[in-house]
């Protein structure tokens, strides 16, 4: 455990002056840019989500119509795969898993290092992005009364809904991981990146037509155990069980195949790149 | 105790279909330079990934300081090896003083390694620069500073001359050639050019299409230097189908002269007296041995000169 304390350490010193780490902090800061100008220019007394019940907070709106839906459509996917093909690209750039491998440490805790700051990497973009939505929502109390927002900013509540998914990325992050450390070129990782996040956004289009018919439809699993979907599945989830009241059981297995999915994903990653000649 | 640092046994490897090592044997005694020299392509890089256990050899034997390298003995072997493996693993983004820190960190060294290393390659005032801003040869000496962070018994460095100008081949030869008798390190070093390291090498491996080709200390790679006679006379062409008619062997002949080899010292007064004969001038004759260059160029262009192919047979 030691080794991977130094290893993980080591790989945050290597993230001084990189764009991976500007990235988790400007990407969700983007994304919340883009959704207050937005809401700035919508109609006088329109609403976030004019299907939703009246009863729901329209913070709750905010977030789950139209910021989280976003990032976790588009937003999260993309990310994933740059600070990934990033972190990966550090050793690629000049070749020093020659170095690292040759070092007298175990092999395995450069892998799990970058899964864990990769992670922490989500983590940080999850944390702008909760503070973005609250920021947001303040720019909206004061310039546009007429949506709804009410003083104060729940912050717990914004906390909540923008960590909620998170354990779900696992997968994703996993695979992503491994494709960016196991082949040189940045166009592979991001290739599958963006065609993970395209064929997620067309399952996701699906998942948000059938859950409105019907939420037990096949579909909506095929949706739900996506990698590229699943934090979005979740989002989606929670959005109707509160807006809709749609009694769906997707939650649970999108959590379970995010970690375990993940777990596995990782070590059979680990297994694989351990044990790879450097070449 | 063994008093090898290395030593190899059939080592072989393939890459789709091409022998990469073929079978090598070599011994590297402890305390020494040993320059592992070889065109590109040699199979000198390959060699020393399987050295670092990066690259797992088909067949063979690794035996580091007495010690049979296997996966489980790998990081303990490990820990008396530094390397710099072609050209140096540098997070360009990074001062050399953190690229430092990452490995120092990685393996749990003491902080003072870091100042100590810096003094030796003479990097202390560069320290906290970026090393996007490097020169090559500064790039160099802060791999080979990697390579020292641990205090290595044996230090392993793949060119660490390549692509560096006169004045920094100097450098880093003059650095290499403290490190066995100030810091007690055994140094295997893996060049394309003799030139480079017979000043500093003590032991040296030839290495061609993955074969060694010579094993053994400089002298006796110098003891196999071939005589040759180089004859200057008025008609070079005519002198050569001369001396070919009376069973000589004309290695080469231009607009000046011809260069002859002649085994025995009584064969020099046997070419001049069928010159004469034929009505030739001759003006000058004197015998030259072939360079060490020379030498290496002709083991490794293919040219078989007798030379003993292991290192048991130099030893």
């Amino acid at each position: 455990m030691i080794g991977l304390l130094r290893a993980t350490r080591m790989e945050m010193l290597k993230l001084r002056r990189t764009l991976a780490l500007w990235a988790s902090i400007l990407v969700p800061f983007l994304l919340v840019a883009m959704t207050t100008a937005l809401n700035l220019s919508r109609n006088i007394g329109g609403r976030f989500d004019p299907g939703a019940p009246p009863a729901v907070s329209q913070w709750e709106s905010l977030m789950l119509d139209l910021v989280l839906f976003l990032w976790c459509l588009i937003g999260l996917p993309l990310f994933v795969s740059l600070e990934t093909a990033l972190l990966a690209g550090l050793e690629h750039r000049e070749n020093t898993w020659k170095h690292l491998f040759a070092l007298p440490i175990q092999r395995w805790t450069i892998y799990v290092a970058k899964l864990l700051v990769g992670s922490g990497l989500v983590c940080i973009s999850s944390v702008v992005l909760a503070i973005g939505i609250g920021l947001e929502g303040l720019i909206l109390l004061k310039l546009r009364p007429d949506l709804g927002l009410t003083w104060p900013i729940p912050w717990k509540l914004i906390f909540l809904r923008s960590f909620s998914f998170t354990p779900a990325v696992l997968l994703m992050l996993a695979v992503q991981t491994w494709v960016a450390v196991r082949w040189r070129s940045f166009v592979v990782a991001m290739s599958l990146g963006i065609g993970g996040t395209i064929t997620g956004l067309i399952f996701s289009r699906s998942l948000r037509i059938v859950l409105s018919v019907s939420p037990h439809s096949a579909q909506v699993y095929l949706a739900s155990f996506f990698p590229w979907s699943l934090p979005y599945a979740i989002i989606w989830n929670e959005r109707a069980a509160l807006l809709f009241n749609h009694a769906t059981n997707l939650q649970q297995p999108a959590f379970v195949e995010g970690i375990i999915g993940g777990l596995l994903i990782a070590a059979f990653g680990c297994w694989n790149v351990i044990r790879k000649d450097v070449i | 105790m063994t008093d090898l640092a290395i030593e190899t046994a059939g080592l072989t490897r393939h890459f789709e279909g091409v022998r990469a090592v073929d079978d090598l044997s070599l011994c590297v005694t402890r305390g020494s330079v040993y320059a592992f020299l070889g065109p590109n392509g040699a199979g000198k890089t390959t060699t020393i990934r399987m050295l670092l256990g990066l690259t797992r050899p088909d067949r063979g034997e690794i035996r580091l300081f007495g010690e049979t390298l296997t996966r489980s003995n790998r990081r303990v072997l490990l820990r008396r090896i530094g390397a710099m493996v072609e050209s140096p693993s540098l997070y360009p983004h990074l001062t050399g003083y953190e690229n430092l820190q990452v490995t120092q960190g990685l393996i749990g060294l003491d902080r003072s390694s870091i100042e100590r290393v810096l003094r030796i390659v003479r990097l202390e005032t560069d320290a906290h620069r970026l090393v996007k801003t490097y020169s090559h040869g500064m790039r160099q000496r802060l791999g080979i500073a990697l390579a020292l962070l641990a205090e290595p018994d044996l230090l392993i460095l793949d060119e660490p001359t390549n692509g560096l100008d006169p004045v920094g081949i100097r450098e880093i030869r003059d650095l290499i050639r403290g490190f066995p008798t100030e810091h007690g390190i055994t140094v295997f070093l893996s060049s394309h050019l003799l030139a480079e390291v017979e000043q500093i090498a003590s032991r040296v491996g030839i290495i061609g299409h993955g074969r060694l080709l010579f094993g053994g200390t400089l002298v006796d790679l110098r003891s196999r230097r071939r005589e040759r006679v180089v004859i200057e006379v008025d008609h070079p062409q005519l002198a050569s189908s001369v001396l070919r008619q009376a069973g000589f062997a004309v290695e080469r002949t231009d607009e000046s002269g011809l260069t002859v080899e002649l085994p025995q010292r009584a064969d020099i007064a046997r070419a001049a007296e069928a010159l004469i004969d034929a009505g030739l001038s001759l003006y000058q004759l004197r015998t030259v041995r072939a360079s060490l260059e020379d030498l290496f160029l002709d083991l490794t262009s293919g040219t078989n000169l007798g030379l003993p192919s292991t290192e048991e047979a130099s030893r």
